[in-house]
């Protein structure tokens, strides 16, 4: 009998020690876990690398574990407390306790022991624990603006420096634009990208990424804005003296602003407008149309390629349509006006008319409004999509008429991709003003009004 | 390894003849075997005993009984207002022997092996005082020459709890000589059927003897060797010392049991393990005989009093909060039911 009481008192030693630890234990374990979770926090806030907490958190676990284990084990049973709790609790007559002194035999084994009678309080026992899990759980997931560092890898750039630097790279294959300053651009990215990858999706940094798109944008559309400007003083080969002068001073603006045309570029051009009394010859005339032509298809073809590219994301709708139409003016309705406002200078058109681009036709929320959580909304196509609006010449009422009805009378023969399609149609799109945000699409009686408006 | 001086044939024997004088203590006194086992362990132990009670429940009987079947000298002293000490412990009387006169000395009715004390509160003080040391020192000192007790002695004092005018309620520091103080409470009605059946008014009960004085002796002495573990002591020593915690039961307690309390206890523990066979005492045993050794030992607060709480009460409080395994059960452990 003696090994069965032994055993016995073994089991309820084991329970009652671990009961004790666990009654120690839990409540600093909450503790712990709720400064680990603030901890936890913290770090996400501060974007810090996670490498090491894991590993460190679980060695203060055990740490813990251990110190409380040391503390609470004066109050541990020992073998003979054990037998002594049995015999309590079973009426055994101290019998047990007397035999493990050497007094008088162990007494016969007995069916239901007090084993079976002590229960664990479960719910003493899970709420700590349940609580420390979700403080973990709560501070890994809880989403904090600037924890990429957690949840993207450190070493990803965000698109938007891989973009303008596509960008970059692209316009400076057209040999459209001085070398130099393209140069500049990307050594300002390359400065992005030295910097520590924590840092990439700081608020700094991304306001610069941002800062140098715009200029890239800026810039870009109004290389390519002197360049069709220059294509107009070709079309007459007598210039009056006005226009002569406007000539002279669009050449010398080439050799200005923040993305110049390339010194070989500007040579050319200003021996090929060399005025003979303000005539252009005809073989003049023949070479600066093709040089133009050809330079501003490069350009526009460089643009316009991100611009199709960038279709994906659907906010320019219809973009990609009319390929590289030289026409540069906003269709009706694109912006929220609801105005067609040129945004290049047009032969004859005064400096600054139409230069409204920026009014309406950008309507969609900025950065982070629809881009995928942690990343950044792409900036280039925004930037491309303005150019290639201009470039496409969305103006065209006829034709931009044809291809809106078509698309709402076959919408799923539509050449725009689902994400453009739908996008169109959202508070972020820009055509159909504000209204177009809640339809779907259009009933044929309302496409007919808006086609007769429209032409 | 702690020896057991207690042998297996002897506890055997001792639990036949004590259960035999038991079984004659309870045909004597019908459905009391309570007492009658608080008794038999209060004689074991060599303490005194205070019954509570009022008159004609068997106090007397039960002394009667008790000498009988342990063939114990016994006496009686009805104690009154007028009671002088020495009527108690013996007076010395002028004698003449061969023309000389000389005090002899002649034994109260205290030198016997069982005294019945009736109604010992109706004495005054003084004789109560005389008694209660002559319980404690076992022996009586009378014109300078000591005379001993007769072994075993054995006082069981009675007091009824219903007239107080004319009497002189025991002060505590004498009732701690009392081993046990018992309440002797009236059975049913089926009881009273027995005992009409059975008894005759006037006329004696017959009781076997089943017991010798020397084998009392000798069962005394084997109940001082019966084993107490060191737990059981351990919780003798802290339910006592609850007694003076100012928390729980024990702030109802105004003073708390002596250190004589807890070797009574004891004492009655190894009795009481005696007396069931045993060879060691156990928790039961203390939990069992706690009330009786404590609750004339405490004087209570009166706001125990206040709220009809009596000494059995209070211990039986206490003992509800003192675990016989001297660790707290883990607060993620229940006792399931």
């Amino acid at each position: 009998m003696e090994e069965f009481w032994l055993k016995q008192a073994g089991l309820v030693r084991k329970r009652y020690n671990l009961a004790c630890w666990l009654g120690y234990f839990l409540p600093c374990f909450l503790v712990f876990s709720l400064l680990v979770s603030i901890v936890l926090l913290w770090l996400r806030l501060a974007g810090r690398d996670l490498t090491l907490f894991f590993p460190v958190t679980c060695c203060l676990a055990v740490l813990l574990g251990i110190v409380v284990f040391k503390f609470s084990k004066k109050s541990f049973l020992s073998l003979s407390d054990a037998l002594i709790e049995i015999e309590s609790k079973n009426r055994l007559d101290s019998k047990l306790s007397s035999a493990y002194a050497g007094v008088g035999e162990y007494p016969e084994a007995i069916d239901s022991l007090m084993g079976d009678r002590v229960t664990w309080r479960k719910t003493a026992l899970l709420t700590p624990a349940a609580f420390s899990c979700l403080a973990y759980i709560l501070a890994y997931n809880y989403p904090v603006q600037t924890a990429y560092s957690l949840v993207t890898p450190a070493s990803q750039l965000p698109e938007a420096v891989k973009e303008a630097e596509a960008l970059i790279e692209e316009i400076k294959e057209t040999e459209v634009a001085d070398e130099e300053d393209l140069n500049n651009m990307l050594e300002q990215l390359e400065q992005l990208k030295q910097m520590e990858p924590q840092e990439w999706y700081e608020q700094n940094s991304l306001e610069a990424l941002d800062n140098l798109s715009d200029k890239l944008e800026q810039s870009s559309k109004e290389l390519f804005s002197k360049l069709q400007g220059l294509e107009s003083y070709v079309e007459d080969s007598q210039l009056s003296q006005s226009e002569a002068e406007s000539l002279e001073k669009s050449l010398e603006s080439l050799a200005e602003g923040e993305m110049k045309m390339s010194p070989e570029l500007r040579q050319e051009l200003s021996e090929s407008f060399k005025l003979d009394e303000n005539k252009l010859s005809a073989e003049q005339q023949k070479k600066l149309r093709k040089m133009l032509k050809e330079k501003k298809d490069k350009l526009g073809q460089a643009l316009g390629e991100k611009s199709s590219s960038s279709g994906k994301n659907g906010e320019q709708a219809g973009d990609s349509q009319e390929g590289e139409s030289s026409q540069t003016c906003d269709s009706p309705g694109q912006s929220g006006s609801g105005e067609g406002q040129c945004s290049a200078p047009q032969p004859g058109d005064s400096e600054g008319e139409g230069n409204s681009e920026e009014q309406g036709d950008t309507p969609g929320p900025g950065r982070g409004g629809e881009s995928a959580p942690l990343k950044l909304e792409e900036k280039s196509p925004k930037i491309t999509s303005k150019i290639s609006e201009k470039l496409n010449s969305l103006s065209d009422l006829p034709e931009l008429d044809e291809f809106q009805t078509e698309n709402l009378a076959n919408p799923d023969e539509s050449s725009v991709s689902p994400e453009g399609k739908e996008s169109s149609f959202s508070p972020s799109a820009s055509s159909f003003g504000g209204r177009a945000a809640n339809l779907s699409e259009f009933t044929p009686g309302e496409a007919k009004i808006l086609r007769k408006y429209f032409k | 390894m702690s020896e057991n001086k207690v042998s297996e044939e002897q506890l055997i024997e001792a639990g036949e003849k004590l259960g035999e004088l038991r079984r004659v203590l309870q045909n004597v006194l019908f459905s009391q075997e309570a007492l009658i086992d608080s008794v038999i362990t209060g004689l074991l132990s060599g303490g005194h005993i205070l019954l509570e009670s009022t008159p004609g429940l068997g106090k007397t009987e039960l002394v009667k009984a008790l000498s009988k079947a342990i063939d114990l000298d016994p006496s009686r002293v009805q104690f009154t207002p007028d009671l002088l000490p020495g009527d108690v412990t013996g007076n010395p009387v002028l004698e003449e022997e061969n023309g000389k006169r000389k005090f002899v000395f002649q034994a109260g009715p205290i030198f016997a092996n069982l005294v019945l004390a009736d109604e010992i509160n109706r004495a005054s003080p003084k004789t109560q005082s005389a008694l209660l040391e002559a319980m404690q020192e076992q022996r009586v000192t009378v014109m300078g020459e000591t005379h001993n007790l007769p072994n075993p002695f054995f006082v069981v004092a009675t007091q009824n709890p219903i007239e107080l005018e004319g009497t002189y309620p025991l002060p505590e520091a004498q009732l701690d000589r009392f081993l046990f103080k018992l309440h002797l409470k009236p059975g049913g009605s089926e009881v009273l059927e027995k005992i009409i059946s059975n008894r005759t008014l006037g006329v004696d009960i017959s009781v076997e003897k089943v017991l010798t004085r020397e084998e009392l002796v000798k069962y005394m002495d084997m109940a001082k060797q019966v084993y107490l573990p060191p737990s059981v002591a351990n919780f003798i020593a802290r339910l006592v010392d609850a007694t003076h915690a100012n928390e729980g039961a024990g702030e109802r307690i105004r003073f708390g049991a002596s250190p004589r309390a807890a070797i009574a206890l004891a004492a009655a523990g190894r009795s009481r393990a005696l007396l069931a066979g045993r060879s060691n005492t156990s928790f039961e045993d203390i939990e069992a005989l706690a009330a009786d050794v404590i609750n004339h030992r405490i004087v209570l607060d009166y706001r125990a009093k206040l709220d009809g709480m009596t000494g059995r009460s209070v211990v039986a409080e206490i003992l509800n909060s003192v675990r016989p395994l001297n660790k707290p059960t883990p607060a993620l452990l229940q006792d399931g039911v």
